[in-house]
Order: C-alpha cells, then structure tokens, then sequence
C-alpha cells in the first residue's frame, strides 16, 4: 500500500499543478466570449496570470529551485495582490444595485485596507528579535490579511447574500467561494509548515494545489453557465431599507434619498414599455452582463 | 444539503481565519525559512542559500 502510494504521488503532485491550467486557458476563453473580461478585469488578469504564473514555475522549478524560491516570491506577491483587487472586485459588484450602501461599502473597504496594511508595517516593526528581514515581514503579513480579506468575504457571502438579491448561482457568489476555499487552505496549511516544517512541504503543497485546482474548476463551472437574473433591488425588502436610509444620511435633505426608488421605478416601466413592444410579455430585459 | 455545504463551507473558513491566530510565518524563520503563501504551484522545497545548485 505505502509502495502504492510512494508510486501514485509524484503523478498526482504533477496533475495537480499542470491541470489547472487548461482550466485557466477555458476560462480566460470563456471569459472573452461573453465579454465577462469587460465586467471583471482583475479576475480576468488573474486568471491570464496563473497561466504565465505556471510557465515560469514549472521552468524554474526543474532548472533551479533556488531561482524558484525567488521568484515564488514575486509572484505571490502579484497574484496576492491581483486577489485583493478582485475582492474588491466583487465587493463592488455586490452593492452594485444599492447606491447608499455601495457607498458605505466603498468606504468601509478602504478603511478595512489602510487598517490592514498599518498593523502589517507595524507588526514588521515591532517584531522584535527575528532572523528575517522587516519587509519580508511585513509582505508576510500583508498575504496572510488578504487571506483573511479572503475567508471574510465569503462569510459575508453566505450571511448576507438573500438580503442583496444573490443566490449560489451568481458568479460572483461562485469567485468568492473559489478564493475563500485557496485562502482558507493555504492559512491552514502555512500554520501547519509553521509547525512541522518543510519536510511536510510536499504533502501540504498537494493539499494546496488540490484546493487551487478544485477553485479553478469551479470558475470555470460558473463562468460557462448562465447567470440568473438579479431580485430587483426593491425587492429584497431589508437591504433596500438600508440602502434608502444610507442614501439619506449620505444626502441630507436633498433628492438623494429618493433616486434609489425613481431609478428603480423609471427600470420597472422601461422594461414593461420594451416588454410590450416586443411582444414576448417577458417582464425583464437581458442586461448587458446577464449572460 | 444546501444547508450542509453552507455549514462545511462556513466551518472551512473559520478554521482558515482561527489558524491565522495561531504562531505567525515569522515562526519558521528560526529555521531560516520563513514560510510563503500562494496561488497555484507548490511550495518551494528549500530557501536561499539552503537550495542545491541543481535538481
């Protein structure tokens, strides 16, 4: 059995890293054809990175795995990076419909951002007596915000999403879940090399990719299906409470308050007029993103 | 079983950000090694100047 499996890993480990990629290469084509890379630009860029990511990995990792230790670290750092942007992303794209609380979700991301990188700088300061360098530390900590960023996201997803009119067939919904999943097992997996050190870098390093190709996959599932149309912002009754009530703290005494309503009003007769006129007495008109 | 992948996924992600609680990457630097975290691709096996020249 042992014997079994010593033969059986190494052909697994390689699966797992190159199999993504055909995954990715579906996706960024998938993408392009629904014209989804307009809607999405960073997650489209992330997905065009993990391709380039993979060649330049899998080079290095044959030819010098000194090299790919440095450069594992400059491309941890862009694709990190491209996450966070795509957390944002999404975040945006959740209170799309409900202009009080985009703004306020706006606001709070910023805030939740500058927070995040102050308490890494200062953890990277004040970190005492350490063989590693401040920057690498605080690079450290920035990665492992993002990751929680990461796993946050998708709680708010699965706390909030009947109140802003998403179901787990949304797109976004599915890029939440996907990088909460790599998030959730790459901080569980980096506390377990923190105590076991890298002779488990191996076995933990195929429990990652697995985690990364079984998000690939679900992108992939996502972004090939079509998307079901959004519940009107009216109609998710609580979330539109906060979004009028936000609206009239953000614009106090003007017309603020209201245009979330005459906007959704002027929507609801523009749809019925077009609905007539084609005559297909289908009450809702395919948006340019509903695809 | 909407509801039992809602929970596995929630449990998931709590344990993702209670592991985040536990010792910090730095912990690994005793070894020399401070630990990385990333996307696609495997960890790397060894960090400068403890790599080989070649594979």
């Amino acid at each position: 059995m042992l014997r079994f499996a010593a033969m059986i890993i190494p052909y697994l480990f390689y699966a797992m890293w190159m199999l993504p990629v055909p995954v990715f290469v579906c996706l960024a084509v998938s993408m392009l054809r629904r014209r989804l890379h307009t809607r999405l630009p960073l997650f489209f860029a992330y997905c065009l990175f993990q391709i380039i990511d993979f060649g330049i990995g899998f080079y290095l990792y044959h030819h010098s795995l000194s090299e790919y230790s440095y450069t594992y670290w400059i491309t941890t750092g862009i694709s990190v990076g491209l996450g966070f942007g795509v957390i944002y992303e999404v975040f945006t794209e959740v209170f799309r419909p409900f202009i009080g609380l985009r703004d306020l979700g706006r606001t709070l991301f910023r805030w939740a951002t500058l927070v995040m990188s102050l308490a890494a700088l200062m953890m990277a300061v004040v970190n005492g007596p350490s063989d590693s360098h401040p920057l690498l530390v605080a690079v450290l900590m920035l990665g492992r915000s993002v990751r929680i960023m990461q796993c946050g996201l998708v709680l708010l997803m699965l706390l909030c999403s009947s109140y802003l009119g998403l179901s787990w067939r949304h797109r976004i919904f599915g890029i939440s879940v996907g990088f909460g999943i790599i998030g959730a097992v790459d901080l569980i997996a980096v506390t377990l090399m923190s105590t076991w050190g890298l002779n488990a870098a191996g076995t933990l390093s195929l429990v990652k990719m697995a985690a990364f190709l079984f998000a690939a996959l679900l992108w992939a599932g996502y972004m090939m299906s079509p998307e079901p149309e959004r519940m009107p912002a009216s109609e998710s009754a609580r979330a539109d409470q906060w979004n009028f009530s936000l609206a009239a703290v953000v614009h106090p005494g003007g017309a603020g308050p209201a245009l979330p309503l005459i906007q959704d009003a002027v929507e609801r007769v523009f749809e019925k007029t077009n609905g007539k006129k084609n005559g297909d007495g289908h009450p809702h008109l395919p948006r340019p993103h509903d695809q | 079983m909407k509801s039992v992948l809602t929970t596995a996924l929630a449990g998931l992600m709590l344990l993702g950000i209670l592991s985040a609680a536990t010792p910090t990457p730095d912990t690994h630097a005793k070894k020399n090694a401070p630990v990385l975290m990333g996307d696609g691709g495997p960890y790397p096996p060894c960090y400068p100047p403890n790599c080989p020249k070649t594979k």
